[in-house]
């Protein structure tokens, strides 16, 4: 059974390429490209992780976070942060509204996956 | 100039030379070079930094102040905070100025010059303000000095001859306290003695008339135990600067002794005119051997004998000779008998008709036979006249004595005949010395007034009795004043026979009055020549001193000021304080550094800085107030400049510092936002690097193309935000100079706009010219980023009605192109930010861009010193309009 990632992105080269990726590393990839579409894919799909970036139009990664940690049964889901907000004060937040884990942009494509499947708590493919 | 940067202190010095101030510049770094400085160098300017090695601006700021007050010290620093250069200010330093911000320098600097220029004359004025004062008080305590020490009674009196003080010594002469006297006369009291009333009020009528300013006079008053004593006045007037008179100053001496001993020798000069009747003298002529005596009438008409009583023996003569003179005169006889002298003489007292005995002077001729005397011949002389007048003398001398003046008689040719004690102790001469010489030759001397010396020969000459003053000298040639009180003295036939002069020493009143005089000039000579505002007021307010700097600061001369009130020339708003002020004053508590505004006679308003202490007449009574004062217009003014620079200064700071951490907080967002945007497309890059060495294998060629064309297109989107943002960093840093060329308007557009077109490949640029000009001054690398930033702009944001208009029209000031398109248009929230870097309109979708261009061509427009404006409507288009000034 694959793992289901919910990416969430609003540049297009980003989201197509990230998602390219993540489905050629074996998950079905789930994608959206603001918050509110990000939140609608969430409680349809549920997935078992999440990638978000943070500044996005509509609703931004921090709030789209705290709504997903605001649910009683969903609240346990994974969430990565994956943004170019490279700063301190970005990191803090993100971990603040239940983030698992902060990955500034850009980075290694190993470590992205490493970071996923540690979360995920599977072996790397 | 105290800088440890060279940098810092070469551009320090560059700014000053730019401004044109021909400045000897001395650059030191430490304390002990500064201090050596100052005292080589002299600056008339002092520039400091603020952080030295082991110094401070504030210590340098001591040291400075205490070698030179009035030299300007400015402090010229990189960064200080508020409070610091607030409290710098405070403590004397003149300015400060930011490194960063070096073009108010000269204008500091000048502001400085004149600053330390205005201090330097206030502290100057402030010092002969305190000198005015201080000799102010030392007049005064000279005066009260002399007047305790006076032996005269010192008495004031007002216009009215009422008493307004009354010293210690009056009280000791006339027995009246000041309070009893002043009492007293309120009910019409006077101590004058009858008699002299009327000569005593024709010589007040003078005094208050102002026709005589100074003048002597003897009367008789009561004392409070009921005496009458003779009194000496010496009286002085003085008068207001209109001629009033005002005060009558009275010194007076108790002179009763003096007058009982005049009037003692007058009576003994009449008694004397009565006995120096002469008679003639009686003849006799003695036959010795017949004892037998012949008289002339002499003896009937000089004794009075009848000539039935006359008994023609010696016997008969003899018997009536005085018992007291009776053996010597028989002796005297029996003697030149013995001796065979020819002549005999005595005096004696001889017996007359009536009982008495007259003086006689006995002169005899004596005729011998055989040695023995036989027949004597004589005249007796009544010299009884002469007698009398030696015994007078004699007892004279004895009342003489006992007076301490000096008497001195003359026969009536003026020569010395006797002198008492009290002239030998005043002149020093004794009357050997001096017998038979004349007395003005005797005593004067080189100050002695020529003019009295005339008067006296004068009234001599007239043979009147007459009272001069003037001036003597002893044997030991000490001058001293004396009053002559010179009376003649005639005989029967109203022959002159003496001079009797009495001289008194009045050395003392007459020095003490001189110090008076020169004292009371001095004082008011100080006070209208002081540099200072001086001005005063009676008790009752009224303004009776106004010196000339007075005058000059008010406005006001003294006549449009003298006798009015000091209040009506000032502000109602500070009547009560004043009223309070001089009431204290008038009860001896005075005030200092009061800040007294006053509007002079044209209308500006002066402070004057005055000190009120109450003025006290020579017996320390309080008769008003006196104002010493001091004219801080400029100080105040300067005051509160200096709190108004402070305030200034502090806001300038602040809003330095606020602009600063703008600037610090912008260029930190900048960063921010400019990694974030570098960072999507290098995440974009690895991603699609991750693809493809991974996966390689699952790709397709047309796919692995995509991927590589992806990365070339984020490499040319981070080169495109890279150039951005190094214009703009170059525009912020002030880096992009402006190069003015002569442009020509049809090539340059034309030229540029296909330029642009050709690029896009996609769009029409339809351009219209519109131009009266055919050339123009401007940056032209500047102005065609402009143009091709909003030509691409235009280009990008439509994409369905792919052309764009470009317009360029001109009027005599500038300028003016236009580009519209037809594309999606500004969302009305974005306009306030479309200049902003990196902002991004909320309606561009997927459009690419950076968010810099507008911001780039803000910033180009503002070099160029025009103005763009822009149009929009959502999905209609956008017109953007830039205006360029011709004029440059």
């Amino acid at each position: 059974m694959k793992k289901k990632i919910l990416l969430v992105e609003d540049t297009v080269e980003a989201l197509d390429n990230l998602r390219d990726l993540l489905t050629m590393e074996g998950f079905e990839v789930i994608t959206a490209t603001n918050g509110e579409d990000a939140m609608y894919k969430f409680y349809m799909y549920i997935p078992d992780i999440i990638i978000t970036d943070l500044e996005m139009p509509k609703m931004d990664g921090f709030a789209f976070i705290e709504k997903i940690k605001k649910t009683d049964n969903l609240k346990s889901i994974p969430v990565i942060v994956f943004s170019a907000n490279a700063t301190a004060e970005s990191e803090r937040r993100s971990l603040q509204s239940g983030a698992a884990m902060f990955l500034k942009k850009p980075c290694p494509t190993e470590t992205l996956l490493e970071s996923i499947n540690s979360i995920l708590g599977n072996e790397p493919t | 100039m105290l800088e440890d940067n060279p940098d810092d202190a070469v551009f320090i010095q560059k700014s000053l030379q730019r401004a044109d101030f021909n400045l000897e510049t001395r650059i030191v770094a430490t304390r002990e070079d500064f201090i050596r400085a100052l005292s080589s160098f002299s600056p008339d300017l002092i520039l400091s930094d603020h952080q030295l090695p082991q110094f401070s601006s504030p210590e340098a700021l001591r040291i400075s102040r205490e070698k030179f007050p009035f030299v300007p010290f400015i402090l010229v620093t990189g960064a200080v905070s508020e409070e610091f250069a607030a409290s710098i200010i405070r403590e004397g330093a003149d300015d400060y100025l930011l490194k960063g911000n070096l073009k108010r320098l000269p204008t500091a600097i000048a502001q400085a010059i004149e600053k330390k220029r205005t201090q330097e004359s206030l502290q100057k004025s402030q010092d002969a303000k305190r000198i005015a004062e201080q000799e102010l008080q030392n007049a005064h305590e000279r005066l009260l000095f002399h007047i305790e020490n006076t032996p005269l009674g010192n008495i004031e009196w007002d216009d009215q001859f009422f008493a307004k003080s009354w010293s210690k010594r009056a009280e000791d002469i006339f027995g009246w306290s000041e309070q009893e006297f002043i009492e007293k006369q309120k009910n019409g009291f006077s101590t004058v003695y009858e008699e002299d009333f009327a000569m005593t009020s024709q010589v007040a009528e003078q005094l208050l008339s102002g026709s005589v300013e100074r003048n002597n006079m003897q009367n008789r008053n009561y004392t409070k135990d009921g005496r009458v004593i003779w009194c000496e006045w010496f009286n002085s007037v003085m008068k207001n600067r209109e001629g009033k008179v005002i005060t009558i100053m009275s010194l007076v001496q108790d002179i009763t002794a003096r007058k009982t001993f005049e009037n003692i020798l007058k009576e003994y000069n009449d008694r004397y005119q009565m006995l120096s009747k002469a008679t003639n003298d009686a003849i006799w002529d003695w036959d010795i051997e017949h004892d037998f005596e012949i008289w002339n009438h002499g003896i009937q008409t000089i004794f009075g004998y009848q000539e039935r009583e006359i008994n023609s023996t010696k016997s008969w003569w003899k018997e009536k000779i005085h018992p007291g003179d009776y053996e010597r005169v028989n002796r005297e006889i029996k003697e030149a008998f013995t001796t065979h002298a020819t002549n005999w003489n005595s005096q004696y007292q001889y017996l007359c008709a009536d009982g008495t005995y007259k003086y006689v002077l006995d002169r005899g001729y004596i005729i011998y036979q055989d040695d023995r005397p036989v027949r004597m011949i004589g005249a007796m002389q009544d010299i009884t006249g002469q007698k009398k007048f030696i015994e007078e003398i004699e007892k004279l001398s004895l009342v003489a004595s006992k007076t301490n003046n000096a008497v001195v008689i003359t026969d009536a040719a003026d020569h010395i005949e006797w002198v008492n004690e009290g002239f030998v102790t005043l002149t020093g001469y004794s009357l050997q010395e001096v017998i038979g010489l004349k007395p003005g030759h005797v005593l004067q001397g080189a100050e002695t007034d020529q003019d009295t010396v005339k008067r006296i020969s004068e009234k001599l000459k007239k043979q009147e009795s007459f009272t001069e003053e003037i001036i003597n000298y002893s044997k030991s040639a000490r001058k001293y004043w004396v009053r002559l009180d010179v009376s003649p003295v005639f005989d029967d036939s109203e022959k002159l026979k003496h001079f009797i002069a009495i001289q008194t020493d009045i050395s003392s009143q007459k020095e003490f009055e001189n110090q008076i005089t020169n004292i009371a000039r001095e004082l008011s000579s100080l006070i209208e020549n002081a540099n200072v505002p001086i001005f005063g007021v009676d008790k009752n307010g009224y303004i009776n001193e106004w010196n000339k700097i007075t005058a000059e600061l008010s406005e006001y001369s003294k006549n449009e000021v003298l006798e009015k009130k000091l209040m009506n020339l000032l502000e109602p708003a500070i009547h009560q304080e004043i009223q309070a002020i001089l009431g204290r004053v008038f009860t001896g508590e005075s005030t200092r550094n009061y800040e007294l505004p006053f509007l002079n006679k044209s209308g500006k308003r002066l402070i004057l800085l005055i000190s009120i202490s109450p003025r006290m007449d020579v017996n320390k009574n309080i008769y008003g107030a006196i104002c010493v004062g001091q004219d801080i217009t400029e100080l105040f003014r300067y005051r509160q400049g200096l709190e108004k620079m402070v305030e200034e200064r502090t806001r300038d700071l602040n809003t330095a510092l606020q602009k600063e951490k703008e600037l610090v907080e912008l260029k930190s967002k900048f960063v921010s936002i400019a990694s974030h945007e570098f960072r999507t497309p290098l995440s974009t890059i690895s991603l699609v690097t991750g693809i493809l060495q991974k996966h390689r294998e699952k790709i397709s060629t047309h796919e692995f193309n995509v991927k590589l064309e992806t990365i070339e297109k984020q490499v040319r989107h981070m080169t495109y935000l890279l150039d951005d943002i190094l214009i703009i960093g170059k525009a912020d840093a002030g880096k992009i100079l402006t190069n003015y060329t002569s442009i020509s308007v049809e090539h340059f557009f034309t030229q540029t706009a296909r330029e642009v077109e050709q690029s896009s490949g996609t769009h029409k640029i339809k351009l219209r010219l519109n131009c009266s000009i055919k050339e123009f001054t401007s940056d032209e690398k500047l102005l065609r980023n402009i143009l091709i930033n909003l030509l691409t702009n235009a280009m990008k944001f439509s994409n369905y009605i792919k052309t764009v208009d470009l317009t360029v029209s001109n009027s005599t000031d500038f300028l003016k192109f236009e580009v519209e398109d037809k594309g999606i248009g500004i969302i009305e929230e974005d306009m306030i930010n479309i200049f902003t870097p990196f902002h991004r309109g909320g309606n561009v979708g997927t459009i690419q861009g950076t968010g810099l261009g507008l911001s780039i061509v803000k910033k180009a427009v503002d070099l160029l010193k025009g103005e763009i404006k822009v149009n929009s409507r959502v999905g209609k288009g956008t017109i953007f309009a830039v205006l360029l000034p011709l004029n440059v």
